[in-house]
C-alpha cells in the first residue's frame, strides 16, 4: 500500500502582483472554463505527475477580516497570499523533486512563484517550497492507500468488464441467471487480457507503518497518563503494584485497535472506558474527583465562551455578495466533482486557539485511524479534505474535493455531520453560534450556508486526476477489482458483484 | 414563541386547493405597461384566497417576478431581501447549467423567460368547464389592457384527465402540508421518512423543517400603518412581507411522447408485457399510480375489501405501519405508504426510476435497528451494509408542492404506424411552490433528477434528464435496471424526452402583501 500525503505552499504576493498572477494562473485552465485545469497546459502540466490526485492554486484574498470590527477589535492585516496545495501518493518530497525535474513544470512554477515575496531568479524551487509549506492540522483521505494508478487501472478494468459483459449477454445462449457462468466468462476474459489487471501495489513503507502505529498509540497512551500519575502520586511506589496497569494497558490497546479495525466506534469507546478508566477510578477514587472537577471546569469555561461571544453574521452589500457567488458558481458543477476552499479567522483568545488545536488534532486522529475507508462521519462524497492553520494559527483554511453540487454538499454538512462541522469550525469568527461544542451551529441552515459562501474563495486553478469519477465510482471499481480476484463467491455475492458492473 | 394560527384569508387559494376541480385554466405571462394602471387592477382584482372550505367555481391567482416587483416600485431595501435565486433568475448561466438547462434546454432557446424576455407577472385563471372565457372577460374589465401587455400568448392548459402525457397518473405523491403546525422536529421523529412537511416549507413566515424562518423581506413596523402587513413571528418590530406568500417555480416543459414510446417499443419489440414492465421500471409506478411491486404479487386495491395491506406485500415497500402524512384515504395509503429502505440494491424499483429520484423517501438517518448503539453507529457513519446506504438522506428538506397542468391533446400510447402527420405540441406547465427555491426545487432538479451521479448512477432522470454528456465526455443517456439474479439490464440511447421551453421564478404574495405591493 502506498500512503497518501499532501502539501500546501503558502507565500505572500508581491505588492501589485494579483492581477498579473490571476492572468497567469488562468493560462493553466481550459479556455472558457474558469478554474478547470487543463492537465496538459503549457505552464504547469499537472497530468505529467501520475501520483498527483488533486491540486489547486488559490489566491487567498480574505474579505472577512472586517468582521473584527464588529468584535470591537482592530482589523488584522494579512497580506494577499498564494496557496498551492495538492494530494499525492507517496512522500511529498518525491513529488516536489519531480516538479523540479520536469523542465516545463519547473519553469511554470518559477513564473508563478516569481509573483511571491522571497522568490527570485536563483531561488531553489524545492527548498523554497519546503520552507513555505504549511502542514495541515487535520487531513482526510477517502481511502488510505488508493493510488492514482490504481484508480485509473481499476476504472479501465471495470469499463472493459462492463463492455465484455454487454457483448456476452447479447450472444449467450445459457440462461441469463446462471451467474457463475457469467463470472467464469469474465474471469477468463481477464485471464486472456492480463494487461487489464491492475498491477499489484508495492509494500507499505515500514517507516510509515511504524510512524502511523506510534501516532495511533498517542490516544491510548494519553489515557494511561492518569494511571501513571496515580501510581506515582497516590501509592507508595512499589514495583509490583505498578505492574497492575500493564495488563490493562495491553489488553485495552489491543481491544481498542481490534474493535476500531472492525469499524465499531461506540464499542471501542466502551472498551476504552472499561479497560482504562473504570478500573482506574475504582482503584483510585480520588482521580474520579479530579476528573469530575476538570470536566466541570472545562464545561464552565466553554459555556462562558459560547454564551458570551457575539454571533457575527455580517450582511454584505447584496450586489457584492451576488458577484461573489457568481464568481464561485462559474467554477462549480462543470464536472462531477467540485473544489471547495474557505478561509476564516479564529475567535480571539488563547482558549479558542487551544480548543481548536485540540479538536482539529482529534479530527485528524479520527481521519487517520478511523475514517480512512470511504467516509468521514456519514459523508461518502469527499475525496480529500484538510484543515490548515496559517498566520500563526490566527486563520484556518479548509480545502476539500467533493462530489455533487455545492447545495448538496452543504446539505450533507448540515444534515449528516453538523456536529463535526461545529467541532471543526465552532471557534471561527462569523460561524453561527455553537452550543456544547456540537449543537446548533450548522443547524442554523441559512446563516450557515451564507457564512460558508461568504468565506469561500474562488479557486483559480483546480486539477483532478480522474475526471468523471466520483468517490462512489472509485469504491465500486475497487469492489469490481476485488471480485475478479476472488477465487470463491456464492451466487448472491456474484449477483451483487455483477450489479456493480 | 407562540405560533399564531394560519389565516387562510391571507393566503392565495392555489397553495391549499390546487384547483383540481376547475377544469379550465390559462396562464398569462405579462409585462407591466402602465404601473399605475397595473396597481389599480391588482388592487381591485379579487385574488382568490384559501379561506373557503368548499372551493369556488372560479379562481384567480397572481405571482410576480423580480423584474415585476422592481417595475412596480418596491423599494430597493425590500427587493434586496428576496432570495438570491429569485433575484438572479432561473436563466442565470451557472444556475441553468446546474438545472440541466443546456443544449436544447438552454435559456437562449426558450420561448419565454430568458434574460430580456421575462414576464413581470404571472396571472393564473381557473374555471369550470366552459366558463373560463366569461370569467376572464369579467376579471379583465377595462383595466387589464391598459395595465399589462402579454409577453406571449396566454398559455393554455389541457383537459384534467389525471394523467400526464407519458401515460402515468400525475401528482401522485405530494407532501402533506402541516397546516396545524403540529409536526415534531425532534431527532427521534425525523429519523425515518415522513410525508408531513412543515408549513414553513411552503409558506414564508412560518417555521420550516429546520424549525427556522426562511429568509424573506421584512420591513420596519414603524414604516407602515399598523395592520398593513402581518407581523414577523420571529423578529419583534418587523413586518413580514413574505408571510403567507411563497415562491412559485414555473417551467414550461414539452414532452416528446413519440420519442418516449419509440424508445420503449425499440427496447421491447412487440411484447406487451415487456413494454409495460419497462415503462413502469423507468417511472417506478404503474400507469395507475401504484408503486412497483415484485412479480407475482399483483394486488389490486379494489380486490381487497378489508383495505388491509397483506403481509410482506409490495416491497418497495408498502408498510404495515401508518406513515405520518399518508392517508387516511386508502388510495393514498396504496400509492404512498412505502419507502425504498428495503430495496437498497434497486432490484424492485431501480435507483434511477423517476419517483425514486424525485422523492427518495429517506429519513434523516439510514434505517437500522432500534437501539442506541445502532443509532450512534449510524450517526457516526458506520453500520452501512450496502454500497447505496445513506448516499441520499434527509428527503424532508427537499419537497415541493406541485400545481402544474398538462397542455396539448392527450396522446395515449400509439404504435408508430398509427401516427400521422406532425405530432401535436404537448407537455406540462410545471408549477411548484416552495419557500426556499435553492433548497427545494433547485435541489431536486439539480442534485437528484439531473445529477448524473445520483445514488451511484451514471445517468439523469429517465423522463426529464437532459442527457448532456459529462464534462469529461462520459455518456449519460442510459438507464439501468438492477436484477435480483445476474447483471443489471442496461439500456442505452435514451433521447431527451422533455424539453424546457421557458421558465421563471415568481413570488406569490399573501393577500395583504399583495395589497401593499399594489397600494404603494
Amino acid at each position: 500500500m502506498t500512503p497518501q500525503s499532501n502539501f500546501m505552499v503558502v507565500a505572500k504576493l508581491r505588492g501589485d502582483a494579483k492581477a498579473a498572477l490571476d492572468g497567469l494562473l488562468n493560462e493553466m485552465n481550459y479556455a472558457g472554463s474558469p478554474g478547470m485545469a487543463d492537465p496538459d497546459n503549457a505552464l504547469f502540466p499537472f497530468g505529467a505527475f501520475d501520483n498527483l490526485h488533486y491540486a489547486r492554486f488559490v489566491i487567498v484574498d480574505d474579505k472577512t477580516l472586517i468582521d473584527f470590527k464588529a468584535l470591537g477589535l482592530p482589523i488584522p492585516r494579512h497580506s494577499l497570499t498564494l496557496a498551492f496545495l495538492g494530494d499525492c501518493d507517496g512522500p511529498v518530497d518525491d513529488l516536489f523533486r519531480a516538479f523540479a525535474s520536469n523542465p516545463v513544470a519547473l519553469d511554470g512554477l518559477k513564473k508563478v512563484f516569481g509573483h511571491c515575496e522571497g522568490f527570485g531568479e536563483n531561488t531553489d524551487l524545492v527548498s523554497w517550497m519546503k520552507a513555505n509549506e504549511h502542514p495541515p492540522a487535520a487531513a482526510y483521505v477517502n481511502w488510505t492507500g488508493r493510488t492514482v494508478r490504481q484508480i485509473r487501472s481499476e476504472a479501465t478494468l471495470r469499463d472493459a468488464l462492463h463492455a465484455e459483459l454487454g457483448s456476452y449477454q447479447t450472444m449467450q445462449t445459457e440462461p441469463r441467471d446462471d451467474v457463475s457462468a457469467i463470472r467464469r466468462h469474465l474471469r477468463n476474459f481477464v485471464a486472456k487480457n492480463p494487461e487489464l489487471m491492475p498491477p499489484p501495489e508495492p509494500d507499505t513503507p515500514t517507516a510509515w507503518l511504524i510512524a502511523n502505529l506510534l501516532h495511533f498509540a498517542i490516544l491510548p497512551a494519553a489515557l494511561l497518563l492518569p494511571w501513571a500519575l496515580a501510581l506515582v502520586f497516590l501509592t507508595p511506589i512499589s514495583v509490583p503494584l505498578s505492574w497492575v496497569m500493564v495488563p490493562f494497558a495491553v489488553i485495552g490497546a489491543i481491544a481498542f485497535f481490534y474493535i476500531l479495525r472492525r469499524a465499531n466506534l461506540p464499542l471501542a469507546i466502551l472498551a476504552l472506558f472499561a479497560l482504562f478508566l473504570i478500573p482506574l477510578l475504582v482503584l483510585f477514587p480520588i482521580m474520579l474527583i479530579a476528573a469530575i472537577l476538570a470536566g466541570i471546569g472545562f464545561i464552565l469555561v466553554l459555556r462562558c465562551y459560547e454564551k458570551n461571544e457575539p454571533e457575527i453574521i455580517p450582511s454584505e452589500p447584496v450586489a457584492r455578495m451576488d458577484r461573489h457567488i457568481a464568481s464561485l458558481a462559474e467554477r462549480e458543477d462543470l464536472d462531477v466533482t467540485n473544489q471547495f476552499t474557505v478561509i476564516g479567522s479564529l475567535k480571539p483568545g488563547l482558549f479558542r486557539r487551544w480548543l481548536s488545536s485540540l479538536l482539529l488534532w482529534l479530527i485528524d486522529y479520527g481521519a487517520r485511524h478511523i475514517y480512512n475507508r470511504g467516509h468521514i462521519g456519514r459523508i461518502q462524497s469527499i475525496h480529500f479534505a484538510r484543515w490548515t492553520f496559517v498566520d500563526d494559527k490566527q486563520r484556518l483554511i479548509f480545502a476539500s474535493n467533493y462530489d455533487g453540487t455545492t447545495e448538496a454538499y452543504m446539505d450533507d454538512f448540515i444534515n449528516k455531520v453538523g456536529w463535526g462541522l461545529n467541532l471543526a469550525f465552532g471557534g471561527g469568527v462569523g460561524y453561527p453560534r455553537v452550543n456544547w461544542l456540537i449543537l446548533d451551529g450548522a443547524k442554523e441552515e441559512q446563516k450557515f450556508k451564507y457564512t460558508l459562501r461568504r468565506h469561500q474563495l474562488p479557486t483559480e486553478v483546480w486539477y483532478k486526476a480522474y475526471p468523471g469519477l466520483t468517490a462512489y465510482d472509485l469504491a465500486r471499481n475497487a469492489r469490481v477489482h476485488e471480485g475478479i480476484m476472488r477465487e470463491q463467491m456464492n451466487d448472491d455475492e456474484i449477483s451483487a458483484w455483477l450489479r456493480d458492473l | 414563541m407562540l405560533l399564531s394560527h394560519v389565516n387562510f384569508s391571507d393566503i392565495q387559494g392555489l397553495i391549499r386547493f390546487g384547483h383540481g376541480h376547475l377544469d379550465e385554466s390559462r396562464l398569462h405571462l405579462l409585462t407591466v405597461k402602465n404601473v399605475a394602471a397595473a396597481k389599480k387592477w391588482l388592487a381591485g382584482a379579487g385574488i382568490s384566497s384559501a379561506l373557503k372550505e368548499s372551493p369556488p367555481d372560479t379562481a384567480l391567482q397572481v405571482a410576480f417576478s423580480y423584474d415585476g416587483l422592481k417595475t412596480l416600485g418596491l423599494p430597493r431595501r425590500v427587493l434586496e431581501q428576496f432570495s438570491h435565486e429569485f433575484r438572479t433568475g432561473m436563466y442565470e448561466e451557472n444556475r441553468a447549467r446546474r438545472l440541466g438547462d443546456v443544449d436544447a434546454n438552454s435559456p437562449g432557446k426558450w420561448h419565454w423567460g430568458q434574460s430580456g424576455n421575462s414576464p413581470h407577472l404571472l396571472i393564473m385563471t381557473f374555471a369550470r368547464t366552459g366558463q373560463l372565457a366569461a370569467f376572464e372577460k369579467q376579471i379583465k374589465g377595462s383595466g387589464w389592457s391598459r395595465a399589462f401587455s402579454p409577453l406571449i400568448k396566454p398559455l393554455d392548459t389541457g383537459e384534467l384527465t389525471g394523467k400526464e402525457h407519458f401515460g402515468f397518473l400525475d401528482g401522485t405523491s405530494q407532501p402533506k402540508i402541516d397546516w396545524e403546525q403540529e409536526k415534531s422536529l425532534r431527532r427521534a421523529k425525523t429519523a425515518g421518512y415522513s410525508n408531513l412537511s412543515a408549513l414553513g416549507e411552503f409558506l414564508l413566515g412560518y417555521p420550516n423543517e429546520y424549525g427556522k424562518y426562511t429568509q424573506r423581506p421584512l420591513l420596519d413596523a414603524k414604516e407602515l400603518p399598523p395592520g398593513t402587513l402581518p407581523l414577523a413571528e420571529d423578529i419583534p418590530g418587523k413586518l413580514d412581507l413574505g408571510r403567507n406568500g411563497t415562491y412559485l417555480v414555473f417551467r414550461d416543459l414539452e414532452q416528446n411522447v413519440a420519442a418516449f414510446e419509440d424508445f420503449i417499443l425499440d427496447q421491447t419489440g412487440s411484447d406487451k408485457d415487456q413494454y409495460r414492465a419497462l415503462k413502469r421500471a423507468m417511472v417506478g409506478r404503474h400507469p395507475d399510480g401504484l408503486p412497483i411491486i415484485p412479480d407475482g404479487l399483483d394486488i389490486v386495491p379494489n380486490d381487497n375489501p378489508g383495505q388491509t395491506i397483506p403481509e410482506g406485500a409490495p416491497v418497495a415497500r408498502l408498510q404495515n405501519l401508518p406513515m405520518e402524512g399518508v392517508g387516511p384515504k386508502m388510495q393514498d395509503v396504496w400509492l404512498n405508504q412505502f419507502t425504498f429502505a428495503h430495496d437498497m440494491a434497486g432490484t424492485v424499483c431501480p435507483h434511477g426510476a423517476h419517483i425514486r429520484r424525485a422523492n427518495p423517501r429517506t429519513g434523516d438517518l439510514p434505517a437500522g435497528r432500534r437501539n442506541w448503539v445502532s443509532r450512534a453507529m449510524r450517526m457516526l457513519g458506520f453500520d452501512l451494509k450496502d454500497p447505496h446506504h445513506d448516499l441520499v438522506a434527509a428527503t424532508r428538506f427537499h419537497r415541493i408542492v406541485r400545481r402544474g397542468r398538462i397542455f396539448g391533446p392527450v396522446a395515449g400510447s400509439e404504435s408508430r404506424s398509427r401516427r400521422k402527420g406532425k405530432p401535436a405540441k404537448r407537455g406540462l406547465r410545471f408549477i411548484c411552490l416552495n419557500a426556499n427555491i435553492s433548497r427545494q426545487f433547485e435541489f431536486i432538479q439539480s442534485s437528484w433528477l439531473e445529477n448524473p451521479k445520483f445514488d451511484g448512477l451514471d445517468n439523469s432522470d429517465p423522463l426529464l434528464g437532459s442527457r448532456a454528456s459529462l464534462w469529461s465526455g462520459g455518456a449519460t443517456d442510459n438507464y439501468v435496471i438492477p436484477q435480483d439474479n445476474g447483471a443489471a439490464r442496461k439500456l442505452t440511447g435514451l433521447q431527451q424526452f422533455v424539453t424546457v421551453n421557458g421558465g421563471g421564478y415568481f413570488f406569490m404574495p399573501g393577500l395583504r402583501a399583495l395589497r401593499y405591493i399594489a397600494g404603494r
